[in-house]
């Protein structure tokens, strides 16, 4: 036996795409465009996205560059640590944090504002006469205190909530943009609105450049998430990259659309923004289209929410990491043992995300974030720079940026007089900056004499080696009580194809507590691991495998695709939880690209009789295989049972179940036809009478039967018995099938 | 178009033409720097391969 213990790869440069602009359209375009298009004017505001989007894309490159050479490293402070050292590594990591908590709050407040910009639309807000500032303090509050409540559970399975969100702000953004396009086709007139291009001077497009950089900021999510993307090398500088110009063209749009689409002369329309602030925006959009009010405020709180989670995530991990470097006391890097989340590293952050929400104006708290941003991406290309030219042999990267080391020079360049420039913005932001650098200067000072904390390994093999060749069985083991039957069933089929078997364990922390730090919850699985083992035969070359990942399905999924797996064997408590079809892992668990033998276990009664209900097609012949294999395993006979609802004769039902019975022969196969028009019911009732019930799954079309098939898991989920749900992997058919067939 | 909106004009496409030239160079040095990677882990699996081989006959002799 073999025991190994790696991070899972779990995310896919589609999923990295998707964490990156959901991080950069994270409300900080709603909030700064409208106040941007006030002081900078509509062209102004324009050029200044287009400048921004190509700023973003040098500091991009110099992210793309690190993240591809130093992939289990995570985000802008690792980087400057790295090449710098010392107090410029404490104080980016400084900023960094400060960065994320004030982003948080700009988050929160942006929320506020939209959800009341959306209530004063009804009568009874107006009735009660709550007053607006007020109203928008107390919902931000509220809203941080909801989100810090979740990441204290530690909830790690927003994944999917989190594509759909983003999926959701970039065809919204997108629609109403092009939807702009074709409402200036027909109304030419209104291109009149860019007539006052620049009212206030070139020099407000700088200040504009730097107030809406918060938008452009959100990217290096990417870089955190290099310990866990498949291929990192490629995938990661890609992502980025794609990312910022995706962006880019969405703010482009969506910028024209506010200008074209706000129903006030060209004359008026700068002083018009002005006027209405952060919700500028919204009242454009409103009178650009129908529900177009509505759409950008639902928008808005979206991306504020979701964003808001993922700077509160980001925040506290990097808070960890300054404390776990031994930069902050080390108290802060306290893991709640029950919660596995850095508790005291994420109440901290909390507490400045509810400091800076509550005591400045939204127009500063945005600023404060556009500075300390900048900042940091300057040193990020200051830390490109040095790492290439010190250590660019003994790196292996996967991308190496062109026109080096121009593009980082103008980078830092721009950043630099950028920063300075939001000065004329909001000199309060640069205040609270300054301040917070002499903070950070004075605890620096203090934990001078504090050790390197000693670095965990990330990926760590215990013993033995992988072979290349065999089939593959992967059991996913995590409940004691049903892990060493799942193991016995694995392995009877990896001795029955003389394959080997994998048993693999996953060890979740949630998102704001680094994977490294995952070994710490190892023990258990270990143990179980290590005692499933001690109940199989020992006839087949098993390994014990220990993945550490943000979600089991991430987990399992990186094994699957690292061991290149065969069969993956899962087990099922034969209920569905609210909202999935068996649970939030397995639903997605059982899509995984090879084949999969779901396992419901029943009472522990010997196998006599395998009943084996079937109508043919594709999954039949692997359930049929499965059917064979515990057949002689266990020295059972095989009911084949065919359920007739049109009254078919039985010589075509044995031509089409012809190649099932010539697999199941050797197995004492009979074939039982049952004419009736409940199927359920024949199948329950022949249940009775079996040990064992092996389905495969069901072929059909879309919603009615996703995944296994409505009939196998209605069966699975009432029979008492033990239940086999087989799917074979079809590939791209199977995808294809399920959703347009 | 007055003077200020050609120079806008001017300074949006030229940001974003320059902006997917970036990308465009980008993405080619990922896939040529993918290739290398390739090339090179071919090269160590023939050479491991190779040194294995020669202990075999060796110890065969």
């Amino acid at each position: 036996m073999e025991e190994e213990i790696g991070l899972s790869r779990g995310l896919s440069m589609w999923h990295l795409m998707m964490m990156g602009m959901g991080m950069m359209i994270g409300a900080g375009v709603f909030v700064a465009t409208g106040i941007s298009i006030g002081f900078a004017g509509p062209g102004g505001v324009l050029v200044a996205f287009a400048l921004n989007g190509l700023v973003a894309l040098f500091s991009a490159m110099s992210f793309a560059e690190l993240a591809s050479a130093l992939p289990t490293a995570g985000g802008a402070y690792t980087y400057i640590d790295e090449a710098f050292k010392g107090i410029i590594g404490f104080i980016s990591g400084w900023l960094n944090w400060f960065a994320l908590t004030v982003a948080g709050s700009l988050y929160a407040i942006t929320f506020a504002t939209y959800t009341v910009f959306l209530l004063e639309g009804t009568k009874w807000f107006s009735y009660l006469g709550i007053d607006s500032e007020l109203m928008i303090k107390v919902l931000a509050l509220l809203i941080i205190a909801v989100f810090v409540v979740i990441n204290y559970i530690g909830v790690s399975e927003t994944g999917n909530i989190e594509n759909l969100i983003t999926i959701g702000q970039m065809s919204t953004l997108l629609f109403i943009g092009v939807f702009a396009v074709f409402y200036t086709i027909i109304h030419p007139e209104r291109l009149s609105h860019f007539s006052n291009f620049v009212p206030n001077g070139w020099g407000k497009v700088l200040a504009a450049m730097g107030f809406t950089y918060v938008g452009f900021e959100g990217y290096e999510v990417i870089a955190h998430a290099g310990e866990e993307a498949f291929d990192p090398k490629e995938s990661i500088p890609k992502a980025i990259l794609y990312s910022v110009v995706a962006v880019t063209t969405t703010y482009l749009l969506f910028a024209f659309a506010a200008i074209v689409g706000a129903d006030v002369s060209p004359e008026n329309l700068t002083a018009w923004f002005a006027s209405h602030g952060a919700v500028g925006m919204g009242e454009a959009i409103k009178d650009l289209m129908p529900y177009g009010g509505l759409l950008i405020t639902l928008a808005a709180i979206f991306s504020s929410t979701s964003a808001l989670n993922a700077t509160i995530y980001s925040s506290t991990r990097v808070l960890f990491a300054i404390s776990r470097d031994g930069k902050l006391p080390r108290f802060i890097s306290r893991i709640h043992p029950v919660r596995r989340v850095p508790h005291i590293a994420l109440a901290l952050s909390s507490i400045v995300i509810v400091t800076v929400a509550m005591a400045l104006p939204i127009e500063d708290v945005a600023a404060s974030a556009d500075i300390v941003f900048l900042l940091i991406f300057l040193l990020v290309n200051a830390a490109v720079i040095k790492i290439r030219r010190e250590r660019g042999d003994e790196l292996d990267y996967g991308f190496l940026m062109p026109y080096f080391p121009a593009i980082p020079i103008i980078a830092i360049a721009l950043q630099g007089v950028l920063s300075i420039w939001i000065f004329d913005v909001s000199p309060t932001a640069w205040f609270v900056t300054l301040g917070w650098v002499i903070l950070g200067l004075a605890l620096s000072s203090r934990y001078k004499g504090a050790r390197e904390v000693k670095e965990v390994p990330e990926r760590e093999v215990v013993f033995g080696e992988w072979l290349p060749k065999g089939y593959k069985v992967l059991v996913a083991i995590s409940n004691p009580r049903n892990a060493p039957y799942l193991a016995r069933v694995g392995e009877t089929i990896a001795r029955a194809r003389k394959g080997e078997l994998a048993l693999v364990s996953v060890v979740t922390v949630p998102e704001q507590t680094p994977l490294e730090e995952a070994h710490r919850f190892a023990g258990p699985a270990l143990k179980l691991l290590r005692k499933v083992r001690e109940g199989l035969s020992g006839e087949v070359n098993v390994r014990g495998v220990v993945y550490y990942a943000h979600s089991v399905y991430r987990g399992i999924l990186s094994a699957i695709k690292n061991k290149n797996a065969d069969l993956l064997v899962l087990g099922w408590r034969g209920r569905s939880r609210l909202g999935y079809i068996f649970g939030s892992n397995l639903d997605k668990l059982v899509e995984a690209p090879c084949d999969v033998l779901l396992v419901k276990p029943g009472k522990g009664e010997e196998v006599k009789k395998i009943l084996f209900p079937t109508a043919g097609g594709p999954h039949s012949l692997l359930a049929a295989d499965i059917a064979r294999i515990f057949a002689l395993e266990n020295d059972a006979s095989v009911t084949v049972l065919y359920v007739d609802r049109g009254g078919v004769e039985r010589k075509r039902i044995e031509r089409r179940l012809e190649p099932v019975m010539r697999l199941l022969n050797e197995a004492r196969g009979t074939l039982k036809v049952v004419q009736t028009n409940n199927p359920k019911g024949a199948i329950l009732s022949e249940c009775r009478n079996h040990e064992l019930v092996i389905m495969g799954a069901s072929e059909g079309s879309i919603f009615a039967r996703r995944l296994f098939g409505e009939l196998p898991i209605e069966v699975a989920k009432e029979c008492e018995k033990t239940v086999f749900l087989v799917k074979k992997d079809l590939g791209r058919r199977s995808w294809l099938r399920r959703w347009f067939l | 178009m007055n003077g200020s909106q050609v120079i806008g004009v001017g300074i949006i496409i030229g940001a974003y033409s320059l902006m997917l030239f970036l990308l465009y160079k980008s993405r080619r040095i990922i896939e040529e720097l993918k290739v290398m990677r390739k090339a090179q882990m071919r090269r160590r699996i023939k050479q491991k391969v190779n040194s294995v081989r020669n202990v075999v006959i060796r110890r065969r002799r």
